[in-house]
């Protein structure tokens, strides 16, 4: 069942005291639990992809940081793609290592089975660089997403010709940047309709500028950020041609220096503009609030997200943003290092946060994870966000370095469930042993979500620093009902990143969902939006409201269930306040 | 999970052998543990770990296996040598092999809470919440009321969301101790956890009552108030917020901290020193650093944070040896060079200097922060060209900075190419044209060149795009800066005021209201901006002077004696302070305030310091008051002798003027603030 949009508060409330361990399980519910949620697909969708790190021994630190991924329609026939993000030789002493892209060959449309095709070489993606991450948005309103890669390095974009190919615009376009760019997102800075660039950088780290760092027992290993200077980012805004300015100074980015390696981009005290919440490893994470004149204002401190329930800096990495408790606002999440708790941070609604990460149940399970990508999403369609975290650690794992691992990074990956009911929250971690791509061990850093088969659910796609990429397709959500929506600015296909849209079902229950590709780590999601709907009555009327960047709204629907729709701007019935 | 019952090795025979004659019965080797019940230890793999902690460590492991070697070794001696290693290998970051020490230390001795305590600390440290809380409850079996562990026991629970059980833990600890700050803290910490602010409060403030270098504590009364929404109090608390919990005592986890390991004590006080330098409390900084170099004397890290720390404290010999010895360390390594320069430049050894920032830049030729450093160097000595030419690279990595961009239009004003410094930051503002900082040099220069029309529109420009009091309290001033320039007195003073009311430590705008109040003779209004400025900065001597003399026009030469004699007594007091001192008091015809005999020795204080004309001049004035006419002749004649050829018509004239004074026998004359 859904939960009612009012009221959520108390619910939060009312779960102190429930811990992840929530008391004893029926058999029925351990065996409920114990279901495979995900399978791995990755050999049998033909994904070869194996990330490279440079290995050059001296512990560079960007070789234990990337790389991520993006998951993309590049051809428009109706399924997404991927991007993958290499690494390669880091000194450049060996030919540089390329990204990749793979086709979606499957024929989902029949439940087919997934099938990737590699088309680097025919794409034309160019070769060089040493990959971090990637940021998908479409620059110039062709209706095809384009790609921003992050870089040790100069980053590029890539415009995407929509006949599968792509061409490096990066100079025509300005949005350049040599140094160690990490995070990106694309984003409606003005409510203008064209899209806009934020681009994060992590520390002064330059190989003549390489410090070598050591372990608790003294091996070599990868520094801390605190090795390095904080260094600015930057904000490039769209001319509306697909050329861009660099407005860092003007926009009030360039005022703070700091540690960025993760972005997203939302609307978080509801003024109808688009807001940056930056995550920043060791140092203290930035909300910057759109004050609608093309600046922004840092208020994290103030609004209680800069720091976590100690009053400390966390090694902030991934993030995501979502209505996690159902009252029509978005909070907050971030993923942080081993002995740091992962963070949430729950909005009042008027851009104050409070972390509530205890009161929840998330805190102990992640103390001994270093998490990268995540994501709120619902794994089961059943209407409530479930949350899952990549792991792979930044410094040796005393542990495994005791039992001679090679690589001693790795770590589990994590699911946290939703199991509460309407009236309570709660999450348990999910530890299936049978027949789960979770538990298996690596050093993993993006993650990007979608729905790679089109059936109604998100699927994962998980990069891990030196090893494989990996796919995990969700076997149960398509079980319940759901409903999916692209979201487009315009007809060529545009689609509206930034716009919020409520669902409204017949019997009073909402949803509330934000179009964006940013999130995660280093990775860019699909844009269409999914809502679980549970064991709905089928019969029931779902209609929606869309918040427009630049706060518009407007009512579409009905919406049939159980299918992908299209919503264009302009299209829509004007709504009401009431709606 | 710990590897039990092992396959035999010399060290577990070793060990049974120590406990029980290595027998092959089933016989309990003490009174608690049996061979089954204790885990095999591996000698450390030193490939493992560096050279430093694999020495000490491997030397706790022998010193271990000596102990089980011994045949008459008892169970207590036996749990204690398991208990040094696993201090030693916990404090240097193996918590494994530490928490299999501590284990079998329990084992042998379970009645000795020690082990289980240290057990306890090893879960926290591992993040496995619920052993530690086990282990805690089972330390305080046997002490109910310890508490430590009912302090970390309860932050367990309140980790865990267990916030009733966390509460009955502080409530108790607050029966038996009304003063114990960690427990109003965690009280606190629950209260907010649970949305009772308005309790949080209460908790916090007498928490930060009892301990206010707890300034952490700052950072949750400051959230506390947000959500009260009382932003104000807020705002304060959260821009007083630090780094320190409150402290309790805890003489077991001393033991860990403070114990054989080398690393951990590096990253202790590393991490202490950090912290105490973002605080800007420089000299604890430099205290835990020197304790980080003591614990491990080759690593350059903790060498080079040293040197940063007391070139704080204004330590530059103890610095420069700092980052030399980290440099030795560290190689060739670009940061620590550059950090140096700096020092060596403001110390002095400006050669050194040159050669520690090229050498820098060989080995990072993209370093902003040298190539920064680079050009003020060769701004300070004159050499503007090669410093135009070196912002000229630093603009070519970061072609935005507007502090380049400034900096550079700053070299060009130098070179008295005004207008080719406004050239720049005119196409500097078309890119950036809402950054205050630009548009405030562009201000200031355009009314330096009279252009003040200009100047005031860039600067009100700069007033609508500042974002913060600061910003805004300098715009202000500089916008007065322009009026006064542009003849706009009374708006001027407008400008400075609204420069201090938006931030009272605005030292310009203070001394600006005063001066220009003073210019326009709107004496008693110089006098307030006057006192104003010297109840913030009162060791400025020039604004004393200033204002002393500002009181003898007003006719209240007590006034201007006070002012003077506030500084007068101190070590740095300026010759010029001193010797107006002592011309007031030769010169003042009330003689309440007059002074010969005093002035006689604030002159010769003076003319030591600085051996000026003027100060001569002073003594010669002084002597001529004491009835020492022939020394005052004699000293004017040498001040004629070697300065006349220097001197302004109008100070010769005085000069020869009060040396026929002495030599008639009378006395001479000179301004008050002669120069």
């Amino acid at each position: 069942m859904l939960m009612p949009l009012a009221g959520c508060q108390s619910e939060l409330d009312s779960n102190q005291g429930d811990s992840v361990a929530g008391g004893l399980d029926t058999p029925e519910q351990t065996a409920e639990q114990h279901r495979p949620l995900f399978v791995d697909v990755t050999q049998s969708a033909g994904l070869a992809f194996a990330h490279e790190n440079g290995g050059s021994g001296r512990f560079y630190m960007p070789e234990i940081m990337g790389a991520g991924a993006a998951l993309l329609d590049i051809d428009d026939d109706g399924d997404l793609d991927l991007y993958l993000v290499q690494g390669g030789p880091i000194d450049g002493n060996l030919p540089s290592a390329s990204d990749r892209l793979y086709r979606n060959d499957s024929d989902v449309k029949v439940g087919g089975e997934l099938k990737f095709t590699d088309i680097t070489d025919s794409a034309g993606i160019p070769t060089g660089g040493y990959g971090m991450g990637v940021a998908t948005g479409d620059v110039d309103g062709d209706g095809h997403l384009d790609l921003y890669v992050t870089n040790f390095g100069p980053n590029r974009l890539l415009k995407n010709q929509g006949d599968g190919t792509f061409t490096d615009i990066s100079e025509s376009a300005a949005v350049g940047d040599d140094r160690w760019s990490v995070p990106a997102a694309f984003f409606d800075l003005e409510g203008y309709g064209d899209l806009d660039l934020y681009v994060g950088s992590y520390v002064d780290f330059r190989l003549q500028n390489h410090r070598d760092c050591f372990s608790g027992t003294g091996l070599a290993d990868f520094c801390s950020p605190h090795s390095y200077s904080a260094v600015t980012d930057r904000v490039f805004r769209n001319r509306g041609n697909g050329v861009f300015e660099d407005v860092s100074a003007n926009s009030g980015i360039r005022s703070v220096r700091s540690k960025a390696l993760g972005v997203i981009t939302a609307d978080f005290d509801a003024d109808g503009q688009t807001d940056l919440y930056v995550a920043n490893d060791g140092v203290a994470n930035q909300l910057w609030l759109n004050q609608g004149d093309g600046r922004f204002a840092e208020s994290a401190l103030l609004a209680g997200c800069a720091l976590n329930y100690e009053g400390l800096p966390e090694a902030s990495m991934g993030v995501d943003a979502a209505d996690v408790d159902n009252d029509g606002d978005e909070d907050l999440f971030m993923t942080h290092l081993r002995g740091e708790t992962n963070t949430l941070y729950v909005n009042d609604g008027s851009g104050n946060f409070e972390d509530r990460t205890i009161r929840l149940g998330l805190a102990g399970p992640s103390i001994p994870f270093t998490g990268f990508g995540t994501a709120w999403l619902d794994v089961e369609n059943d209407g409530k966000l479930d949350l899952l975290t990549v792991n792979g650690a930044v410094t040796v794992e005393e542990r495994l370095v005791q039992q001679g691992d090679a690589f001693p990074y790795h770590q589990p990956n994590q699911l946290f469930r939703n199991v509460g009911s309407a009236t309570q929250f709660k999450f348990q971690e999910y530890q299936s042993e049978n027949n789960n791509p979770l538990a298996a061990s690596h050093v993993s850093r993006g993650a990007a979500f979608g729905d790679l088969d089109n059936d109604g659910d998100l699927d994962v796609v998980i990069t891990n620093n030196s090893g494989p990429a990996r796919i995990l397709q969700n076997v149960v959500g398509q079980d319940n009902a759901w409903l999916g929506l692209r979201v487009l600015l315009n007809d060529n296909g545009t689609d509206a990143l930034g716009a919020a849209v409520t669902l409204q079902l017949s019997d009073g229950s909402r949803l509330f969902r934000r179009v964006r590709t940013s999130g995660s780590y280093v990775s860019a999601n699909d844009p269409r939006l999914l809502y679980g709907l549970g064991n709905l009555d089928e019969d029931i009327r779902v209609a929606a409201v869309v918040e427009w960047v630049g706060g518009q709204r407007e009512l579409f629907g009905p919406l049939p269930l159980r299918r992908y729709s299209d919503i264009i701007r302009g299209q829509g019935r004007p709504a009401t306040l009431t709606d | 999970m710990l590897n039990r019952c092992a396959p035999v090795t010399l060290l577990f025979c070793l060990a049974l052998l120590g406990l029980a004659a290595c027998t092959d019965t089933d016989q309990a080797p003490t009174q608690e543990a049996t061979p089954q019940t204790l885990t095999l230890i591996a000698r450390p793999d030193p490939s493992t770990m560096d050279d430093t902690v694999a020495k000490l460590v491997t030397e706790a492991w022998e010193e271990l296996n000596a102990t089980l070697g011994r045949a008459s070794a008892t169970a207590e001696e036996t749990a204690n040598a398991y208990a040094r290693y696993g201090l030693t290998a916990f404090g240097n970051g193996l918590s494994l092999p530490a928490e299999m020490a501590f284990e079998n230390a329990s084992a042998l001795m379970p009645k000795d809470v020690r082990w289980i305590y240290f057990l306890a600390l090893v879960s926290e440290y591992q993040g496995n919440l619920e052993q530690a809380e086990q282990r805690f409850n089972q330390v305080l079996s046997f002490r109910p009321s310890d508490p430590p562990t009912m302090l970390r026991l309860a932050k367990v629970y309140f980790e865990q969301g267990r916030m009733e059980e966390a509460t009955a833990l502080y409530e108790k600890i607050l029966q038996a101790d009304s003063g114990s700050a960690s427990a109003h803290y965690g009280m606190g910490r629950v209260a907010s956890a649970q949305s009772n602010y308005r309790e949080a409060v209460e908790h916090f403030e007498r928490a930060l009552a009892l301990q206010p270098s707890a300034d952490r504590i700052h950072y949750f009364l400051g959230q506390a108030w947000r959500s009260l929404n009382d932003l104000s109090k807020a705002k304060f608390h959260l821009q007083k917020r630090g780094t320190s919990e409150p402290h309790f005592v805890d003489p077991l986890f001393d033991q860990i901290s403070g114990g054989e390991s080398r690393i951990e004590g590096l990253w202790t006080h590393m991490n202490a020193g950090s912290q105490a330098f973002v605080d800007g409390d420089y000299t604890v900084a430099a205290e835990q650093f020197r304790l980080a170099t003591e614990n491990l004397p080759d690593d350059s890290r903790s060498w080079q944070s040293l040197g940063m720390a007391l070139n704080k404290t204004g330590d530059s010999q103890g610095a420069t040896a700092a980052y030399e010895k980290a440099l030795e360390l560290a190689g060739d390594d670009a940061v620590i060079r550059h950090e140096l320069a700096k020092l060596l430049y403001s110390s002095g050894a400006h050669q050194a200097a040159q050669e520690h920032l090229t050498r820098a830049l060989e080995k990072d030729p993209k370093m902003l922060a040298a190539l920064k450093t680079q050009a003020q160097m060769q701004r300070a000595t004159n050499r503007a060209d090669a410093a135009l030419n070196t912002y000229d690279k630093a603009l070519a990595l970061d072609p935005q900075s507007s502090d380049l961009i400034i900096a550079k239009a700053e070299v060009l004003l130098d070179m008295n190419q005004a207008e080719t410094a406004v050239d720049l930051l005119l196409a500097a503002n078309q890119i950036n044209p809402q950054d205050p900082d630009l548009l405030m040099t562009l201000g200031l220069i355009m009314a330096d060149i009279e252009r003040p029309a200009d100047a005031v529109a860039h600067l009100k420009q700069a007033l609508l795009n500042a974002q913060d009091d600061d910003t805004r309290s300098r715009a202000h001033y500089a916008l007065g800066f322009a009026q006064q320039r542009g003849g706009t007195t009374d708006a001027a003073l407008a400008s400075y005021a609204k420069a201090i009311e938006l931030n009272p430590r605005h030292q310009a705008a203070h001394l600006s209201l005063a001066r220009t109040h003073f210019q326009m003779r709107q004496l008693d209004d110089a006098m307030a901006a006057y006192q104003g400025y010297l109840s913030r900065w009162p060791d400025h001597d020039s604004v004393v002077v200033e204002a002393a003399q500002l009181s003898l026009m007003l006719g209240n030469g007590r006034q201007a004696l006070q002012l003077l004699e506030a500084r007068a007594s101190s070590q740095s007091a300026s010759p010029r302070l001193l010797g107006s001192l002592a011309r007031l008091l030769v010169l003042s015809g009330d003689s309440s305030i007059a002074d010969p005999q005093r002035a006689l020795l604030l002159a010769e204080q003076a003319l030591i310091k600085n051996g000026a004309p003027a100060h001569a001049e002073t003594l010669a004035l002084s002597q001529a008051a004491n009835g020492q006419f022939d020394e005052a002749v004699k000293l004017q004649q040498h001040i004629l002798k070697v300065a006349a050829d220097e001197m302004p018509p109008t100070v010769l004239q005085r000069v020869q003027a009060n040396l026929q004074r002495y030599q008639s026998g009378s006395l001479g004359n000179l301004p008050f603030d002669a120069r």
